[in-house]
């Protein structure tokens, strides 16, 4: 027993050290913890001494862990603050010799800029491979309360390649909620406070809205059993918000019930306006993300409207070699 | 030097009255506090106190002499007063003595 939490302590003390910074200034505390346990055991029962001493040692931990994290986060907030130069520093200067190994944290940043842009091209691919499909099936779905179910069954049983194209629609707007959500995730991990980030950043969560915002318009259009109730019950949840609800539940629906105006609403805010919002903003979203990759480029190498036009650009001297 | 903020919490000022006369180390520090009766500190206020007092320069560390501990490797620091931590004690001091000869401005009647 006594061995194993000796052990515990020089595991903590391996793992506390690999931040040398905070191991110079704590390791004295986890020191004297160790060397208090043989006068605890005196003192008090074995389980009682261990007990305390697995607790000192927890607490040493969380401590000195929160203490590194919370100088991590202010050296990075620091840095965050003006991330040009940082760039600058670690990519523009070639004639350094530290130019080809750059710190491990840009290093990450740019796998992660990298990650955010594929997945803006994916989604962008996603937003026109379900525009296409969606198109092909409008051509012979219904809106209607009588015909939209039996116009669905045709396209699947009777139209050459309508179960193929329905299930791509599918698949490409639940892909697309997916991606926007990863694409998040992984947008906040690589925040950079430019501009051009932001674009990307706002687009890419009106982006992800705006698909789930179709899936949910979708729910009526089979006009089957699940998706007819899932739809009376969300409704009635829209219609419970104060003030506004009633009116928004008119917007949707196009009054009380569910029937064919309803089915007609929800078709155009699915087909119209939703589905040219995700496209355009997908668009935006892409060029927000390759924008923000010129950021990573040298400065004499980015795209410059204004050297292509024959003009010299104005900040050619950022960093003359 | 003056506007220098000088005051302590409970709990340092026991841990620099320790430190008075001679450096200690952080476990020396509980056990002078608990063989003189006094309210104990816990480990897990002792050393982040000491690193308070340390930032403002009431007291500075050095190494120990021993050798690593066997199992963590860690070594022992040990911690002396300085000049400003002993105005720090002496502050607190006059305080209470100054608490203490305290008497009402007399009422003018």
């Amino acid at each position: 027993m006594g061995e194993k939490d000796l052990e515990l302590a020089g595991r903590i003390s391996k793992i506390v050290g690999h931040f040398p910074e905070a191991w110079q200034e704590y390791q004295s505390w986890l020191r004297d913890i160790v060397s208090a346990r043989s006068g605890l055991l005196q003192r008090y029962p074995a389980w009682q001494a261990n007990l305390i001493f697995r607790w000192r040692l927890f607490y040493f931990t969380v401590y000195v862990l929160g203490v590194i994290f919370c100088k991590e986060l202010l050296a990075k907030s620091k840095g965050a603050l003006k991330p040009r130069n940082a760039l600058n520093a670690a990519f523009g200067s070639e004639h350094e010799e530290s130019a080809t190994e750059f710190p491990v944290f840009e290093r990450f940043l740019y796998i992660l800029q990298r990650t955010a842009t594929l997945l803006a091209v994916a989604e962008l691919t996603l937003c026109g491979l379900a525009a296409l499909t969606g198109i092909m099936l409008a051509f012979y779905y219904q809106p209607a309360a009588m015909s939209a179910h039996e116009s669905l069954t045709t396209i699947l049983h009777d139209i050459a390649h309508g179960g193929l194209i329905l299930s791509l629609h599918d698949i490409a707007g639940h892909g697309l909620i997916v991606l926007g959500l990863i694409q998040i995730v992984i947008m906040f991990l690589g925040r950079q406070f430019l501009p051009s980030w932001l674009t990307g950043w706002i687009s890419g969560l009106f982006l992800t809205l705006s698909a789930i915002g179709l899936s949910w318009t979708a729910i009526v259009l089979g006009w089957e059993q699940t998706g007819f109730w899932r739809f009376k019950v969300e409704l009635s949840i829209v219609e419970s918000i104060p003030w506004v609800g009633p009116v928004m539940r008119d917007i949707l629906s196009g009054g009380s019930g569910i029937n064919s105006l309803t089915l007609q609403h929800m078709y155009t805010l699915h087909s119209y306006v939703l589905a040219i919002a995700a496209i355009v903003l997908s668009i935006i979203h892409l060029t927000a993300l390759i924008w923000q990759e010129q950021h990573w480029k040298p400065a004499e190498k980015r795209f410059n409207l204004i050297k292509l036009c024959g003009g010299s650009a104005p900040n050619s001297d950022a960093s003359s070699t | 030097m003056s506007d220098h903020d000088l005051r302590l919490t409970p709990n340092q000022e026991v841990i620099l009255s320790a430190l008075r006369f001679r450096r200690r180390y952080g476990l020396e520090i509980m056990e002078a506090i608990e063989q003189c009766g006094g309210k104990q500190i816990g480990f897990n206020s002792l050393y982040p106190n000491l690193k308070k007092l340390e930032q403002k320069g009431f007291v500075e560390s050095e190494w120990g002499d021993e050798a690593p501990e066997e199992h963590t490797g860690a070594r022992r620091k040990y911690y002396r007063i300085t000049g400003t931590g002993e105005q720090a004690l002496e502050a607190k001091q006059q305080l209470l003595e100054g608490v203490a000869h305290w008497a009402p401005a007399p009422k003018g009647v």
